[in-house]
């Protein structure tokens, strides 16, 4: 117990126990010795007044006189304590009596003339023999008569018995306890307070150094204690101020290097940040850049691909149109990077079939597949998620084609599971897997395992670092299971949602359309992308009509009945409107109805998107691709 | 026929005998067996021893403690002297066939030793009382005034109280005795004899007189206003008026005396009482009971002169 304690309650104990004990020993031997002091005083007196009145009855009781007796006894009752007297002859006839005799013990007159005292319940009772007092007769005589010699102790003539009350001694004793045990208890109290003052001065001290010892620990190292007192305080005290000084020291020197490691580090991510500006907007431009040529080379492609042509050539055209489709590819995966990070997508979540986009990918990617000789499994489930199905799209289609892409032999499978309130996707493939290490930076940009050559049928590396992106702003969790050789299983989980027949209706009422005659209104500042985007819609049967600028545009909207049910315009445009002022024009000129209309752009950088966001007008990304165009005009030109 | 020289020594041993032989037979042997050691005894075997040294110069002296006397010693004494009452009865019962002189023992004590034999050699002894004539000599001398005499008989002194009384009725004093068995009687004895002031003559008898009972009868007495005549010095100065007694120097000289004669061939005398005593006076007691007194001395110097006169 005494180990939790305190320094000070160590020093009050250690200054008041001996004092306690001291007292207590001193006032218990002290007052036992008054007691018995008193107890032998009253002895005493009790025997002094008894041989008192011995000898003073004497010669009343040689002498029979009972009235002297009496009076001698009743004098001594004026004795304080004497309760009662008697005096008795020999023959144990009572002579004298005064005052009361203690009933309760035995009769005096029964008593043998001895010396005697006892006491017994508040009574001292005290018997003394009365004996003839001796004379000397210091001659002959005192031996004359042979035989009849007198005893040496002679025939006692009776004895007095006197009885004291012990009241007064018993009132004295509880007085005396009480003062001992009250002095014991003062003594007490001065020892504590005086050990209390004294402990003071050495827990205060300490006191101060814990309190110092415990604010340095909070961190304010500029604390010191005060030095006073010497030895062991002094030293502590000291070493406390020098620890101290010596930490604010050690802190001062750590926040420095940490000040000039800050600032390094920031210089470092400022560079990095100007490096990844300056590296989006390479791809920006780069993107922006390749987009125009290939955007007509698509457009051309198509176009060529739907005239009459040997089968040499069409085999010729076919080979440009995959090589033109693989750098659309390329380019479609390098602008969905720039735009993810540049933190412009919103995705529009909704509940959906998730079955359906999964049909659409296993039917795009079958062929890939067979033509690499894997079997495609799809194990559907019959729920529904909610997530935007066009990233999530985005993010099976490069799951699958990764998968395809890097399994060798044997088979891709698309699992769907539930798990909980969560949709389980998984894509296993067979291939060659993936090792623990290499796990987490396959989903950095143009990371290829295996691919040193980077060869380009192998992709550009940008599929799963593009998946992890979707996945993070969708807010799926998205987890890799592999090991090598023993295939890979990437897994997504979306969260189920409660069917929405409507919406799917609208999808598949959309899905279907027809562009024939559908009247088109062109604007492109790039001659070989506005002639391939027009052979591409007339080939659709759209009628198109094509502009340079959105003044010629304007100026052939004005001039002629001809009205347009749609709009396609680049967002840079040569002259002093563009893209968005040009479809806002052209909406005032045609009030009434809403005419649908969409921007193109070479530029992919986050601002044009932004500017078209904040119109609500849809962006189309060049190269455009047939499909897509095809898909979004469908989209605008069907009433909703 | 022996030579010269022969007849010579044996005149030398016949003289030697003779010489070696003379004293044993002048040498007077006096054995003293005492009861006590020291006190009363030693002064009287002082003034014994002192007392020969003049008058029977040749007389050998040896002292024996009662406890531890042999009779063959005894018997080669040419008398014995016994000090005290307790070697006076050890002597008694001895077969010892020389004479014998008992000193320091009261009357009453002698007359109770047991009676010798027929055959025996002479016995004799000096009193320590003091006659009754004188001490009713000292009382009419010194108190002629106080004409009532109170006296207590214990056990041990019917016939010298009877005695006393006697005297001091043939003397004309109105005598009032009282008898005392045991302590218990002694103060109503005292408040019949002393009912009116009287002279109480103190009798050494143990019951009436010992060292318990001398202040209560002196305090009676006083109380009594009554004169108290004791028997020694010490009873004087315990608070009695006057005190008649003989003290052990004169008993010893007067042994001496006896002794000597003895050994000169003189028959032992009669048992007597001492002839020698001193009168104590206590003047304090006197003052407090209003009696004028001559001095011890001048009422012994009376006392002795008619006694003298007195054949």
């Amino acid at each position: 117990m005494i180990a939790n304690w305190g320094v000070r309650a160590r020093v009050m104990l250690a200054a008041v126990l001996p004092m306690l004990v001291l007292a207590v020993v001193m006032t218990v031997s002290y007052t036992g010795l008054r007691l018995a002091d008193l107890d032998e005083a009253l002895n005493a007196r009790g025997r002094a007044f008894a041989r008192q009145l011995a000898a003073a009855s004497e010669y009343a009781v040689f002498s029979g006189d009972r009235d002297a007796l009496q009076q001698l006894a009743t004098t001594l009752l004026d004795e304080e304590d004497v309760l009662g007297v008697s005096v008795i002859d020999r023959d144990g006839a009572t002579l004298a009596r005064s005052g009361r005799l203690d009933g309760r013990l035995p009769s005096p007159e029964s008593a043998a003339p001895q010396p005697a005292a006892f006491s017994e319940r508040g009574t001292l009772r005290i018997i003394e023999p009365i004996r003839p007092s001796r004379l000397a007769l210091d001659d002959t005589f005192a031996v004359i008569s042979p035989g009849v010699a007198p005893a040496e102790r002679p025939v006692a003539l009776g004895r007095v018995v006197v009885e004291l009350s012990l009241e007064r001694l018993q009132r004295r004793r509880s007085e005396l306890l009480w003062t001992g045990v009250a002095s014991v208890l003062f003594v007490l109290l001065g020892s504590v307070l005086l050990a209390s003052y004294m402990s003071r001065g050495v827990s205060n001290a300490i006191r101060t150094v814990a309190n110092t010892a415990l604010r340095l620990g909070q961190g304010r190292l500029r604390e010191r204690v005060p030095i006073t007192g010497g030895g062991s305080l002094r030293r502590l005290a000291e070493g406390i101020n020098e620890m101290a000084a010596r930490l604010a020291d050690a802190r001062d020197d750590m926040a420095l290097r940490i000040a000039d490691a800050t600032a390094e580090l920031r210089m470092r991510k400022d560079e990095a940040e100007r490096a990844n500006l300056a590296k989006s907007r390479f791809l920006a431009a780069a993107s922006h850049d390749l987009r125009q040529p290939m955007h007509a080379l698509g457009l051309f492609v198509s176009e060529l691909a739907q005239q009459r042509l040997s089968p040499q050539s069409r085999q010729i055209v076919e080979r440009i149109a995959t090589s033109a489709e693989a750098m659309e590819n390329l380019l479609d995966s390098l602008l969905d990077i720039s735009r993810l990070d540049a933190g412009v997508l919103n995705p529009s979540m909704r509940a959906f079939d998730p079955r359906k986009v999964i049909d659409r990918i296993t039917a795009g990617q079958r062929a890939a597949a067979e033509h690499r000789g894997l079997r495609l499994h799809v194990r559907p489930a019959p729920y529904w998620v909610r997530s935007d199905p066009v990233l999530f799209e985005r993010i099976l289609i490069n799951l699958v084609s990764n998968a395809i892409r890097y399994t060798p032999a044997g088979t891709v499978m698309i699992a769907c599971r539930r798990r909980g309130d969560r949709l389980r996707l998984e894509v296993r493939d067979s291939g060659v897997g993936i090792v623990d290490e290499a796990q987490d930076i396959i989903f950095q940009e143009f990371i290829q395992l295996e691919n040193a050559e980077r060869a380009r049928d192998k992709g550009l590396g940008l599929g799963l670092a593009i998946v992890r992106r979707l996945a993070d702003l969708l807010g799926h969790r998205l987890e890799l299971r592999s090991a090598p050789g023993r295939g890979s299983v990437f897994a997504i989980e979306l969260p189920i949602a409660e069917p929405d027949t409507e919406a799917a209706q609208a999808d598949e009422a959309r899905a279907l359309g027809d562009l024939r005659d559908l009247r088109v209104a062109l604007v492109d500042g790039d001659a070989l992308a506005r002639e391939g985007m027009e052979g591409l819609l007339t080939s659709w049967g759209c009628k198109v009509r094509s502009a340079e600028t959105a003044e010629a545009l304007l100026d052939l909207l004005a001039s002629g009945p001809w009205a347009p049910e749609l709009l396609i315009t680049d967002l840079r445009l040569r002259g002093p409107i563009n893209g968005l002022e040009l479809i806002a024009r052209a909406r005032a000129a045609a009030p009434g109805r809403n005419l649908p209309a969409f921007l193109v752009s070479g530029d992919t950088g986050a601002a044009a998107l932004e500017r078209a966001q904040a119109a609500g007008v849809a962006l189309l990304h060049k190269p455009v691709r047939p499909a897509r165009l095809r898909a979004l005009m469908h989209r605008l030109i069907t009433p909703a | 026929m022996p030579s010269r020289p022969r007849r010579l020594l044996l005149l030398g041993i016949t003289l030697l005998m003779l010489q070696s032989g003379v004293p044993a037979h002048a040498a007077e042997r006096v054995a003293v067996l005492t009861s006590a050691q020291g006190g009363a005894y030693a002064e009287t075997v002082s003034a014994l021893r002192e007392g020969l040294r003049s008058s029977a110069p040749a007389a050998e002296l040896t002292v024996h403690n009662w406890e531890d006397a042999s009779v063959a010693e005894l018997a080669q004494s040419d008398i014995v002297v016994t000090v005290g009452t307790q070697a006076a009865q050890v002597l008694s019962q001895l077969e010892v066939a020389v004479p014998v002189l008992h000193v320091l023992l009261p009357q009453a004590a002698y007359e109770k030793l047991p009676r010798r034999r027929a055959g025996d050699p002479a016995t004799s002894a000096i009193f320590l009382d003091q006659p009754p004539e004188r001490q009713i000599t000292l009382l009419r001398l010194a108190l002629p005034d106080w004409p009532r005499l109170a006296l207590l008989s214990g056990p041990n002194s019917h016939e010298l109280v009877a005695r006393l009384g006697e005297i001091a009725r043939d003397r004309g004093l109105q005598v009032q005795i009282a008898a005392v068995e045991d302590d218990r009687q002694l103060y109503p004895a005292l408040q019949r004899v002393l009912a009116e002031p009287s002279v109480l003559l103190a009798t050494p008898d143990t019951v009436v007189s010992n060292s318990y009972t001398v202040q209560n009868v002196l305090l009676t007495a006083y109380r009594q206003r009554s004169p108290v005549i004791g028997f020694s010095a010490a009873y004087v100065r315990a608070g009695a008026l006057l005190g008649l007694y003989s003290t052990p120097a004169q008993i010893g000289s007067q042994a001496a005396q006896i002794v000597a004669r003895t050994l000169r061939g003189e028959h032992l005398p009669a048992p007597a009482h001492p002839t020698g005593f001193e009168v104590a006076i206590n003047p304090t007691v006197a003052r407090s009971l209003g009696i004028w007194l001559r001095s011890g001395a001048e009422l012994a110097v009376e006392l002795r002169r008619r006694e003298g006169a007195r054949p």
